[in-house]
């Protein structure tokens, strides 16, 4: 074809405002791929949550009256836990501590709250109840900083988050003497990668407060694809959302979370009786009744929750609620990326039709020459994708250069902390900083598609004009 | 062969400043003849001119090159006379000045159907029949006028058209350039070319075959 004759003069000849044009576009670019890896981690709680968006999931939570009788309940048992232990420390004075807890226990039994806000001895009696999706916590990390959460199988079963790489859990995986593990977020493993367990809580039997290697040890079978964007947890019942049960992973600011299905962490839990499988976490917990319940059966279950002082809301309405908060979240964002999009639109067409001003002469004498009537546009249209091309290219080595800067102010944060540059690097995950989606690519290229014909056609308009 | 017959040109055609810039003009120009169109400023020797070229249209007539009629045929095939049967010479030369003199003797042969395997080795045979080889490389910015008109001889022939037109071609030259062109021009008209200049300078007229007057739009 001829046009490359002419591209690549026209480039050659005027590499600076070639240069000029691609950068313009490679920043118009850089915003776009920012607004739209932001977009990329929308909707996928809502994503994550789908097949529990159903009547006969309910979410169960403490209501605050029966926070308070545990509580009551809790101090009238330490009262009289502390009333016995002191009378049997006092008559015998050889006893250890430790064998007056015990003895204390046999006579009084155990704390019946025991910081359990949801009983699920109680629960269970709920009309209609079938299982029960819950997360528990455990005292088991994958290397220092990441921890282990427990998921119920129901819970794991129903959940579909977005892969970033790897596979969810799944109920025909075949067991062996490895842990399966999904990642959830900020760690530097990758898929395959078999990491020793470690073990940081206290235990009488082990004697021990430090970090020790358990004998165990985990297969990462996927990484999930982490939103960045989640906000911090409401506690009111009324309005939970997705956030809650992100709240759930969180451990309290702790940064690096994996999951387990919790029948497989059950060696672990019996050898080193750090978690109980029916402790569930005191924020709320997801029932799952019989299917295709009438409304009434629906509100009788929701009675019986009531009445034990429980909040319980359908998960159609937590669904709900998390579409809402991310559209909100989207919404937020689609107007400046829309105005972005318009804007480098408009600007990139400005620049185009300020080249084809310049060219104008050129393509008279190409036509003196033999070109067809109109065949100028191709050179231009080409010219212009060049220009894109390259812009593109800038913009994705600008982001990837920003991200390296981010990855490398943290793990140089985190140096300056005191941390060795090693655990620095196990801990910060280059792929959070850099990781472009397909998405965005895939955007990108259409935006370039329809910025290559707005200014070809904006240009063809003119020549028709100067014709 | 050229051939035209009551050639009608209308500009803006149906509107208040509608102006007829030729009225009827017919005239056989024979192949290796070299021929001068005079006339005086708006007479219509450039556009007549214009429509030799193909780069303009007319309402009226008939215009045969070889006894093929030019009228109502696509823009591909006016594309294709313009690049195979005739070669332009402007007078403000028409380079396209941040291109070297041999990029800008290539573009023709750019836009030709006929494969040319090697169209450098073509475009420096066209520069050096002109005599200015060594200034391949240079910029046409860089180049004197009587430089850049040799350049734009050079890229009118570099497909051996049958027909060279020339509007004003020594119009931003000086005398001793002016007549180094015109020996050029007749050294291609002795090589079987025909040449139509189109000039208001009598010097150049008298060293041409035959003069056609043009004046308000038809041949006295």
């Amino acid at each position: 074809m001829y046009y490359s004759f002419f591209v690549k003069n026209q480039i050659r000849h005027h590499r600076f405002l070639f240069l000029a044009g691609a950068v313009q576009i490679a920043a118009a670019f850089l915003l776009i791929l920012m607004l739209f890896s932001e977009f990329a981690g929308f909707f996928s709680d809502s994503r994550m949550f789908a097949k529990l968006n159903s009547d006969n999931y309910l979410f169960v939570n403490a209501t605050a009256s029966r926070i308070f009788q545990n509580f009551k309940k809790h101090e009238i048992y330490s009262e009289r836990y502390s009333e016995i232990m002191s009378d049997l420390m006092e008559k015998n004075p050889d006893m250890s501590q430790i064998e007056a807890a015990d003895k204390t226990r046999e006579q009084i039994g155990e704390d019946p709250t025991s910081d359990n806000d949801i009983d699920i001895s109680v629960v269970s009696q709920t009309p209609y109840y079938d299982d029960i999706c819950m997360i528990y916590f455990s005292d088991f990390y994958t290397e220092v900083g990441v921890c282990i959460r427990g998921l119920s199988r129901e819970f794991a079963n129903n959940l579909t988050p977005d892969m970033r790489s790897g596979k969810w859990f799944s109920k025909t995986d075949t067991k062996d003497k490895n842990i399966d593990i999904v990642i959830f977020k900020n760690t530097n493993h990758s898929v395959g990668e078999i990491i020793p367990i470690l073990y940081s809580g206290y235990n009488y039997e082990k004697q021990t407060g430090e970090w020790i290697d358990t004998g165990y040890s985990a297969r990462v079978i996927g990484i999930c694809e982490y939103d960045q964007n989640c906000p911090q947890f409401s506690q009111s019942s009324s309005s939970f959302d997705s956030l809650t049960l992100y709240e759930l992973t969180e451990n309290y600011g702790e940064e690096n979370i994996c999951v387990a299905v919790n029948d497989d962490l059950g060696p672990l839990i019996e050898e080193y009786g750090c978690i109980e499988p029916e402790y569930q976490e005191y924020m709320g917990a997801i029932i799952k009744l019989n299917s295709d319940l009438t409304a009434e059966q629906l509100e009788e279950a929701k009675q019986f929750l009531t009445q034990k002082r429980y909040s319980a809301d359908s998960m159609t309405i937590f669904y709900g609620n998390t579409i809402d908060i991310e559209r909100n979240a989207a919404s937020d964002l689609a107007v400046p990326a829309a105005v972005g999009c318009c804007f480098s639109i408009l600007s990139i067409s400005a620049i185009s039709v300020f080249q084809h001003h310049n060219s104008k002469k050129k393509f008279m004498i190409y036509y003196y020459c033999g070109m067809e009537y109109g065949k100028e546009k191709y050179i231009h249209m080409i010219y212009i994708l060049y220009m894109t091309l390259c812009g593109l290219l800038i913009s994705i080595a600008a982001y990837v250069g920003i991200g390296l800067y981010g990855y490398i102010h943290r793990i140089y944060g985190l140096c300056e902390c005191g941390y060795s540059i090693e655990q620095a690097q196990s801990w910060t995950s280059l792929k959070d900083y850099i990781y472009i989606s397909p998405l965005s690519i895939g955007l990108l290229l259409i935006l370039a598609l329809i910025i290559n014909i707005v200014s070809t056609l904006v240009c063809s308009g003119i020549r028709r004009k100067k014709s | 062969m050229i051939k035209i017959n009551n050639i009608v040109k209308v500009y803006n055609p149906k509107k208040s400043n509608e102006f007829e810039a030729l009225h009827g003009v017919s005239c056989e120009i024979a192949d290796g003849e070299m021929v001068a169109v005079i006339g005086k400023s708006g007479a219509g020797k450039s556009t007549l001119l214009h429509i030799l070229a193909c780069i303009d249209n007319f309402q009226s007539g008939e215009y045969y090159i070889d006894d093929t009629l030019v009228k109502d045929l696509s823009e591909k095939k006016y594309a294709q006379i313009r690049n195979e049967k005739i070669g332009m010479v402007m007078q403000d030369f028409a380079l396209v000045e941040d291109f070297t003199a041999l990029e800008n003797v290539m573009i023709p042969l750019n836009f030709s159907k006929q494969k040319s395997k090697n169209k450098k080795e073509k475009a420096l045979d066209a520069l050096r029949s002109v005599g200015i080889e060594e200034l391949a490389k240079k910029p046409c910015s860089k180049l004197s006028g009587g430089q850049k008109q040799r350049v734009a001889i050079a890229r009118a022939i570099v497909n051996e058209p049958s027909m060279l037109l020339a509007d004003e071609p020594t119009g931003a030259l000086d005398t001793k350039t002016s007549a180094e062109i015109m020996e050029l021009f007749k050294k291609l008209n002795s090589q079987g070319r025909t040449i139509i200049i189109v000039t208001h300078d009598m010097n150049v007229a008298e060293q041409c075959d035959r003069v056609i007057e043009i004046s308000d739009g038809v041949i006295v």
